[in-house]
């Protein structure tokens, strides 16, 4: 053989077999162990309390039905939706998926998730809906199915700085009650300096600016009418964007500008409420974890968020859910569920979300996550141990009649960042809140009707 | 038959590119056209849904706004950075010492990553503390005192309310300025195009220039009447770059706008929204839908600058 020959031959052998080792690395399979694999979507401190948990679960070496000890492999994967699309289309999913929960309903109806429906009704004595905060539980439906189960729900309140309050002369503990009150109070707590630059504000509408799409519910509006309306130009809507639109207005849209330039980034000691710069803010249970790791001698109390509106004492609070998931194709779906299942429980849930006792080895860890569970009712001494000073605030608005979920229209995703840009336009004066949201109504009704028709064009393959 | 054998051996080894060109370029451009046709979220097989993608498109306001801003930002960018790049070319040409030196530091800037470019920008826009506000601050306050100066009646005014004195703009969270902000951004790293203007002006002839001066030429009619037209080859080919360019703008704008393209769309480029379309709300029949507009448009722009060029561009030779 010529030497060009060899070479060529060389090459095309590396080629070859680069294509034929490319495959997906095998899992150790033997006749005594099993590995299955879990994308999880937290890094950071929330991403350690979930391997310490599945640890946990490792460590119970719960069989399946061949008498395989299940061993779970979680990883933290970012922008776990994107890469988990991807290795759902190509075939190759991982066995159980960490989405946020507004992902899974557009998941469902691309077909993407396998419903757990069969394996709840095999399990009804541990899973069942009566032994979840009803909000929780609603929030895995769609369509009639469940897609998905609780890992760590939150709810959202207002955080105030009690030091700010009593230098300003109000009762540190008395928040507003109503959205006027919530006026009255900003105005007492923002200062300006001899420049006339404000320096601290009582409130700032766009921080942290995570939900600019629920203002209207604390008006009593709502953003949908079932799955098919959207209800983005609701009178209570514009009314919430009016009074966004009088703050503004009221406080200079440059100065609030100028003011929020200081702002360090959500997680660090100079995040706006946590350097003492903005004394009111509306931020979910989380919250409590970064007041300790970087302000831990602050004085807050937290308490729900007003509304306008009195509804018997049913205070207004936006829904909010880590879940966990079997996508369509994984090859372990009973070991999988085995996991899910160990996380409903409430062992396992409570070492998740909160300070508790590893039941294999009796050691404490270092309060979890830090959030509520999904439960209607924890074991005694979990609420007191836990590292969150006012969890109860947060169990009591998940449970209210008006804690609101993301709604799950199918266009969810756009219509959120639509309703930012409506805020944006309104704050920077660019168009009244009427006309903005008119706007956003007459853009995505149409797109939400064309996606639905799209969907009944696809009803045979949706199971 | 040596050179049917040389054929076959220069295809086999070129085959690794064909195959690689194939799948990862071709194949997915071939069905991106189909795939505009149809409902397509990548989890499900795509179903064709006719021109029903391309009817939503011709009514999606953001579509619209996101291709104005597309133009606006073309419309700024390519000519900013054809008069700026060629200006620092004939610089350096013109300097008589430290040529190597100067190409050194305009070049710098496009060796650093669009990332990082894009980051290190948040900072020099930055209202309150930025570098760009520092600087420009001076200038305010001195055009005030000379207000104040002019009309007294202003000082109580802007006593009342500091607003009514004058200030430099608060760059990316203005909607006026964030575009403009992303072009002046773009023109920190044109060091590659003077490069490419700096070869070229060195190929120019001596003689001509001799010949100008003879004539009596002064130095802008050498440049309008020598300088241009010899190197209008690359001057065209710089432009048919930054059309190209421009309508792909992406990287920057999803920096420093964290892929939200505010404020209020005022930075929603079409490549931006395609993304969003595409990886965000799973609809890739629509984004592919709008990417093959997008391609229409840079093809139709650049069939355009060809048949304008015509007349205009000196290839020697020919």
């Amino acid at each position: 053989m010529k030497t060009p020959h060899l070479i060529a031959a060389l090459l095309a052998s590396v080629f070859i077999l680069a294509f034929y080792y490319d495959q997906p690395p095998r899992r150790e399979q033997t006749p005594e162990k099993i590995t299955i694999t879990y994308w999880e979507k937290w890094t950071g401190f929330e991403g350690e309390a979930m391997k310490a948990t599945i640890d946990v679960f490792n460590r119970k070496k719960i069989k399946n039905k061949k008498g395989q000890v299940i061993f779970c492999k979680c990883l933290s994967v970012t922008q776990v939706d994107r890469k988990s699309a991807l290795a759902i289309a190509g075939g190759q999913p991982p066995d159980i998926c960490g989405f946020w929960e507004f992902n899974t309903h557009s998941f469902a109806d691309m077909g993407a998730l396998r419903p757990l429906d069969d394996l709840i009704e095999r399990d009804k004595d541990k899973i069942d809906a009566s032994k979840y905060i009803p909000v929780f539980w609603e929030m895995c439906k769609h369509r009639g199915k469940m897609w998905c189960l609780p890992t760590t729900p939150a709810a959202v309140a207002l955080h105030w700085n009690k030091d700010m309050f009593r230098e300003a002369g109000l009762d540190p503990e008395k928040p507003p009650r109503s959205i006027q009150e919530l006026e009255e109070f900003a105005e007492k707590l923002t200062k300006k300096d001899k420049d006339g630059r404000i320096i601290q504000m009582g409130f700032l509408p766009p921080e942290p600016g995570w939900w600019h799409w629920s203002w209207g519910y604390f008006f009593g509006g709502k953003l949908n009418d079932g799955l098919e309306k959207l209800t983005a130009n609701d009178p209570k809507n514009i009314e919430a964007f009016k009074w966004v639109a009088k703050f503004a207005e009221k406080y200079g849209r440059e100065d609030m500008l100028a003011f929020q330039q200081g702002f360090g980034s959500f997680d660090s000691p100079q995040n706006a409420f946590l350097s003492g710069r903005v004394a009111m803010v509306l931020q979910g249970v989380w919250m409590a974890n970064f007041i300790r790791f970087h302000r831990p001698a602050m004085k807050w109390g937290c308490g729900p968020f007003p509304s306008n509106f009195d509804d018997g004492g049913h205070p207004v609070s936006i829904g909010d859910m880590d879940v966990i998931t079997i996508p369509r194709g994984a090859k372990h779906v009973d070991e999988a569920w085995e996991v899910i299942k160990f996380i409903n429980s409430p062992e396992g849930m409570e070492y998740l979300c909160g300070k508790a006792e590893d039941p294999t080895t009796g050691e404490m860890n270092n309060g979890g996550q830090g959030k509520l569970t999904p439960f209607l009712q924890d074991r005694p001494g979990f609420i007191e141990r836990h590292p969150h000073p006012f969890l109860k605030v947060f169990i009591d608005l998940a449970k209210s009649k008006n804690c609101v979920p993301p709604p799950k229209v199918a266009v969810w995703d756009e219509y959120q960042k639509e309703m930012t840009n409506v805020f944006e336009l309104v704050w920077l004066n660019k168009m009244s809140a009427e006309e903005a949201l008119n706007a956003a109504q007459n853009r995505l009704q149409p797109k939400l009707d064309q996606i639905l028709k799209i969907q009944k064009l696809r009803e045979d393959e949706w199971k | 038959m040596p050179a049917i054998e040389s054929r076959y051996k220069g295809l086999l080894y070129a085959l690794p590119w064909i195959i690689g060109l194939s799948v990862f370029t071709l194949y997915p451009f071939a069905a991106s056209v189909y795939y505009s046709f149809t409902d397509f979220s990548v989890l499900q097989s795509p179903r064709f849904v006719g021109l029903s993608n391309f009817r939503e498109i011709a009514g999606d306001e953001v579509f619209w706004k996101a291709l104005a801003n597309t133009f606006y930002y073309a419309a700024l960018s390519i000519p900013a950075g054809l008069i700026v790049s060629l200006s620092l070319a004939l610089m350096m040409n013109a300097a008589r010492r430290g040529q190597v030196l100067y190409s050194v530091i305009f070049y710098l800037p496009h060796l650093v990553p669009a990332t990082v470019t894009a980051i290190l920008w948040m900072w020099m826009y930055n209202p309150e503390f930025g570098l760009l506000n520092s600087m420009l601050r001076p200038f305010f306050d001195f055009a005030n005192e000379v207000r104040k100066w002019w009309d007294p009646s202003v000082v109580e005014l802007m006593k009342a309310d500091p607003k009514v004195a004058w200030g430099p703009p608060a760059w990316l969270s203005d909607t006026t300025w964030a575009l403009p902000s992303l072009v002046f951004m773009a023109l920190w790293s044109v060091g590659q195009n003077a490069f490419i203007y700096l070869a070229k002006l060195q190929d120019v002839p001596q003689e001509m220039y001799e010949a100008a001066d003879i004539d009596g030429a002064s130095t802008l009619q050498k440049i309008r009447y020598v300088t241009l037209p010899m190197i209008s080859p690359i001057i065209f080919f710089n432009i048919i770059m930054g059309i190209i360019g421009a309508f792909q703008v992406f990287t920057e704008a999803f920096i420093v706008t964290k892929g939200e393209g505010g404020p209020a769309r005022a930075t929603t480029f079409l490549p931006l929204y395609i993304w969003d379309n595409a990886f965000r709300y799973f609809r890739m029949g629509y984004a592919s839908a709008m990417a093959w507009l997008l391609f229409l448009i840079i093809l139709a722009l650049t069939i355009i600058a060809f048949r304008l060029s015509r007349d205009r561009v000196y290839y020697a030779g020919k």
